[in-house]
């Protein structure tokens, strides 16, 4: 189990092995009551006030166990849950073995139809559980032996929004054309397949307003990818669990 | 405000190239005289408007610019010891910025190019912040924080532009200083001795947790609903609680944009921050940004402060460079453009400065 005293947390998690450290947490991989386990932990920063630090840190550490949980028991294959410490800016959950999509997508040259187009399904099925995911750039999936996970939830929010969706389609499209340019166009083409499949009536809309976004040239959501592309460091969040 | 370099170098010298730069985008008519020879900037003359009351109405101001923009041209040339005819090219920033006080420089611009047979050069008040920032920092390839009364975002430089990385989702950070002040009753002035209203108003006052919304959507932050939330608690508060009221607002806004930052240095992986733009002159978010630069371990420099607000300098010093590649424009087709974006802007000369 994990210590829970606030004062020996932090030493705890420095003696586990660093996945990756991001803006605005440090992700580790360790044991959690006999489980392999990803440990995120936001950081304090010394820049804000210890109020409001603590705050924010304890406010979005629960909101992202929440959200996963939810997209977790609708279904969605995502990394179980294993423990929340709102007030420590812990969050403990399932360690998934595989490959980050954008790794496996570089390496392999055929059988990516089947797993993009289940990367459209699985986040066509997140969106019917009212969530839509904020980064989900082929980083954030990974290739298990049991089928594609989505994971890093750190910029996700309760929302049943078309423009939301289709900012995530957008991203998905925008990570395919930065990383993996050769098969880009048709990759997207069969992500789109797998969404449609498993969206609701309100597929068509998002797929068309994720089109008019990209028509837009510069959009909010769009910027995100350009440095993805230059494989500028680990994201914003979340270092990437399964890069066993 | 003038500054007066001495050179005993003759201007003559062959390759030297001398750009007059000319502001006017929203409250500064400036005039520089900058040279691509030590010691760069020959003269640097600022006209400021100041509303007696309210804010900032852009036909007041455009008539104040008429008014001042022959004598500020003619100091900053007296000052530089450099005639027009010994000038290379004129610089001007065509924008963003407000319309009626663009077209003053613009004209003068144009007049001056036409008149002396000179070379005009379009410029990005955006771009030119960050140019100067470059170049009085010396960090050659930085995140950039450019912040100011029109502008919020976070640049870096990608493929041959400045991408803007996150920013302002409604009202930029000096807005909402500034019309958080006005509607409190504590400015205009909204700078005095070089702090802002709002600052020294939180002189004595206390961090109230929960009391404002604290809004960063992805990489961008939003400040309308503080803005309104903070007017809101003034209301219900009263004027004594105007301290605390001022501090939170300060701490959560300048917090909001630092966490982009980071989030903005995570993403590029660059090393260096770079902070800009007229707000960059405020202590407390220097302070800030420098606690995030060195827990991340990046190199950090802000901008000085005569640097920090708009002046002619930073628009002489980017046509400079804009010109020694090629880029200039026609008079008859020197439009401005209000809302020129920055990631719309080539910078072929990247990532060198003047002097190398």
């Amino acid at each position: 189990m994990v210590p829970l005293d606030p004062g020996r947390v932090r030493a705890y998690l420095e003696s586990l092995p660093l996945l990756g450290k991001g803006a605005e947490a440090e992700v580790r991989v360790g044991d959690y009551a006999g489980v392999r386990a990803v440990f995120k932990y936001r950081l304090p920063k010394r820049y804000r006030h210890p109020l409001l630090d603590s705050r924010l840190r304890s406010t979005r550490t629960r909101r992202e166990a929440r959200l996963l949980d939810r997209a977790y028991s609708a279904g969605v294959r995502v990394p179980m849950l294993l423990a929340v410490y709102p007030s420590l800016g812990l969050l403990v959950v399932e360690y998934v073995e595989g490959v980050l999509l954008r790794e496996w997508l570089m390496v392999q040259r055929s059988g990516w139809r089947p797993l993009v187009r289940e990367a459209g399904s699985l986040l066509a099925r997140l969106h019917r559980a009212g969530i839509v995911h904020g980064d989900s750039t082929t980083s954030n999936y990974i290739v298990a032996r049991d089928g594609l996970y989505l994971i890093d939830f750190g910029l996700s929010e309760a929302s049943h929004s078309i423009e939301e969706r289709a900012v995530d389609v957008h991203l998905f499209r925008r990570s395919l054309e930065s990383a993996h340019a050769s098969i880009a166009e048709r990759a997207f083409q069969e992500f789109l397949g797998g969404y449609l499949s498993a969206a609701g009536e309100w597929g068509e809309r998002v797929v068309r307003r994720a089109e008019e976004i990209r028509l837009m040239g510069r959009y909010v959501a769009a910027r995100r990818s350009v440095w993805a592309d230059h494989g500028g460091g680990v994201d914003s969040c979340e270092a990437r669990p399964g890069h066993g | 405000m003038a500054s007066v370099a001495t050179r005993n170098s003759s201007r003559s010298s062959s390759g030297e190239v001398v750009v007059l730069g000319i502001e006017s985008t929203a409250h500064t008519f400036g005039v520089a005289i900058v040279s691509s020879e030590p010691p760069y900037v020959l003269s640097d003359v600022r006209r400021r408007y100041t509303p007696r009351a309210g804010g900032i109405l852009p036909r007041e101001v455009a008539a104040f610019f008429s008014s001042v923009a022959g004598e500020a041209v003619g100091e900053a040339l007296s000052a530089a010891g450099v005639s027009m005819r010994e000038v290379t090219a004129v610089a001007v920033a065509l924008g963003p910025g407000m319309g009626p006080a663009l077209r003053v420089g613009a004209t003068v611009a144009r007049a001056l190019a036409a008149a002396y047979h000179k070379p005009l050069v379009p410029v990005n008040h955006a771009l030119a912040h960050i140019e100067v920032a470059r170049f009085d920092t010396g960090l050659r390839d930085p995140l950039v924080v450019y912040v100011s009364g029109g502008n919020t975002m976070i640049a870096s430089f990608l493929d041959g532009r400045y991408r803007v990385f996150g920013e302002t989702l409604d009202i930029a950070l000096g807005n909402l200083l500034d019309t958080f002040a006005r509607e409190a009753g504590l400015a205009p002035p909204y700078v005095v001795g070089g702090r802002h209203a709002v600052d020294i108003c939180a002189e004595g006052g206390e961090y109230i947790d929960g009391l404002l919304p604290y809004r960063v959507k992805g990489q961008d932050v939003s400040y309308s609903g503080l803005l309104t939330a903070a007017l809101r608690a003034l209301r219900r508060l009263g004027p004594g609680a105007l301290p605390g009221i001022c501090y939170t607002l300060r701490e959560i806004a300048f917090s909001s944009l630092v966490e982009v930052a980071e989030r903005g240095l995570a993403h590029t992986g660059k090393k260096q921050l770079v902070l800009a733009g007229g707000v960059g002159a405020n202590d407390l978010l220097r302070e800030k940004l420098s606690l995030m630069a060195s827990d991340r371990g990046v190199e950090y420099r802000p901008v000085s402060k005569k640097y920090a607000v708009d002046n002619g300098v930073m628009i002489a010093i980017t046509g400079l460079l804009a010109f020694t590649h090629g880029i200039v424009v026609e008079p008859s087709r020197a439009y401005i453009r209000q809302r020129w974006r920055l990631d719309e802007v080539d910078v072929p000369w990247y990532p060198s400065t003047l002097g190398g």
